[in-house]
């Protein structure tokens, strides 16, 4: 993983994708009639369909990066070493910085189209207590002294909660309706609004959201792992 | 285990008592008492059981002095040490919660008109929840922190099981449908089922410092 975060073509093709779903994100127009290349032009959306760009790839950002924490947690419990603890909390945090930001684009979008920032949503929901889950993850992690101990703590935790969070979201949608698409009714956009041109735009994205993702959580880690080994020299 | 410890289960019953007539004079003065409605009885019912069920859990562990734990270390093995602290849990958090009830219905009133239900939804939930916790308190215990950690790390976990718990509930308000044992009920027993398991799996590599 090491050498894997340390390459560039990754971090190349990161910048390039990028720069393509948000230039054309913003520059193709709507479908008026006309154009060949436009977005689907759907009442109530409007012109917020660009953010589908940002705000879906958002969380499978954040799913990524938690599922790499959970691996990383399971990884250290069997073979502890103590690089394996500092991913585990990079991605985490990272991962809560994207969750963030999920949350933040949904909120504006859901107030140009439901009406309102925050609703009870199931899935909304979910989001906010999959936050308090991993802010109680660090809060854990700041509160134990010892680097061992902290990372078994922490490694535990990040299981026992992982897997409870999988197992809540896989039943939350069955107690309530939601106001997502795919939900209570609701077309789901791989249904028929997802068409070509904004797939063409969606897939780069996800992908490029991703890899910047795990950039961000790289460098991250890395500049924790010589701030650890900084502290060590010093004692 | 913990019979040694009955100053402390005494302790949780005044806790119990305590708070139940904390609600009740609130409730008392703010004039809602006559005409409360059912959702009031069961949202603060759930919140006592959830507040005692993290006190009963946690001072499981923080009780436990250093040169005890070490001869626990020699005597059994991790699966049997927790396995023994959740069942024990499970069995005085149950009995407090069954207590809080009979508190509730004595003093707020009795809005239950299905007690089968009543007492299975009341069931899945404190096991639940006292599995849950026993495990995040030994987490919490382990890592120095204070009963308030235990929460911290605790309640979101809970929601899920609450959210479940609190529906099914409501149907013991509810004189006209009878049990339909349906997801909420699988749902309800499988919240019960994973703790369980991830505790009996993860405690073995938290328990030696």
């Amino acid at each position: 993983m090491n050498n894997f975060l340390k390459q560039y073509w990754w971090k190349a093709l990161a910048i390039v994708l990028l720069l393509f779903a948000i230039v054309g994100g913003l520059w193709v127009p709507l479908y008026h009639g006309t154009a060949d290349l436009s977005f689907p032009n759907l009442p109530i959306l409007n012109e917020s369909i660009r953010n589908l760009l940002y705000h879906v790839p958002m969380w499978f950002a954040m799913v990524f990066l938690l599922l790499l924490s959970f691996i990383y947690s399971i990884s250290y419990l069997s073979r502890p070493t103590i690089e394996k603890d500092s991913y585990a909390a990079g991605f985490a945090e990272i991962g809560i910085l994207f969750g963030a930001l999920g949350i933040f684009t949904g909120m504006i979008w859901a107030k140009s189209t439901w009406g309102a920032f925050w609703t009870n949503d199931p899935k909304l929901n979910g989001a906010a207590i999959g936050m308090l889950i991993y802010l109680a993850y660090i809060i854990l992690r700041s509160s134990v002294d010892d680097e061992v101990k902290r990372a078994k703590l922490a490694a535990s935790y990040n299981i026992f909660a992982f897997v409870m969070y999988i197992a809540f979201i896989f039943v939350i949608p069955r107690l309530t309706d939601s106001l997502h698409p795919g939900n209570g009714g609701n077309p789901a956009f791989s249904s028929y609004d997802l068409d070509n041109t904004l797939r063409l735009f969606f897939y780069p994205a996800t992908i490029g959201w991703i890899a910047l993702s795990m950039w961000m959580a790289g460098l991250w880690i890395r500049a924790n792992n010589i701030k650890r080994k900084l502290d060590e020299n010093e004692i | 285990m913990e019979l040694r410890l009955k100053y402390a289960i005494a302790a949780l019953s005044m806790y119990v008592l305590s708070t139940v007539y904390l609600v009740y004079f609130s409730l008392e003065y703010q004039g809602v008492l006559e005409d409360m409605e059912a959702t009031i009885w069961s949202i603060f019912f759930w919140l006592i059981v959830l507040f005692t069920t993290v006190n009963v859990t946690f001072q499981s562990f923080s009780k436990i002095t250093q040169g005890r734990m070490l001869f626990y270390y020699t005597l059994v093995s991790p699966q049997v040490f927790i396995l023994s602290k959740l069942i024990v849990n499970a069995l005085i958090s149950l009995a407090l919660s069954i207590f809080t009830g009979m508190i509730f219905i004595f003093v707020l009133g009795n809005p239950i008109n299905q007690s089968f239900i009543f007492l299975l939804s009341l069931c899945l939930g404190t096991v639940g929840y006292s599995l849950l916790f026993t495990y995040i308190s030994g987490i919490a215990a382990k890592s120095g922190g204070n009963s308030a950690l235990a929460v911290v790390l605790g309640f979101p976990l809970s929601i899920p099981l609450l959210s479940i718990i609190v529906k099914l509930f409501g149907e013991s308000f509810n004189a006209q449908v009878g049990l339909n044992f349906d997801n909420n009920l699988l749902i309800a027993f499988g919240f019960n089922l994973i703790p369980l398991l991830l505790a009996l799996i993860l405690f073995p590599y938290i328990w030696r410092d």
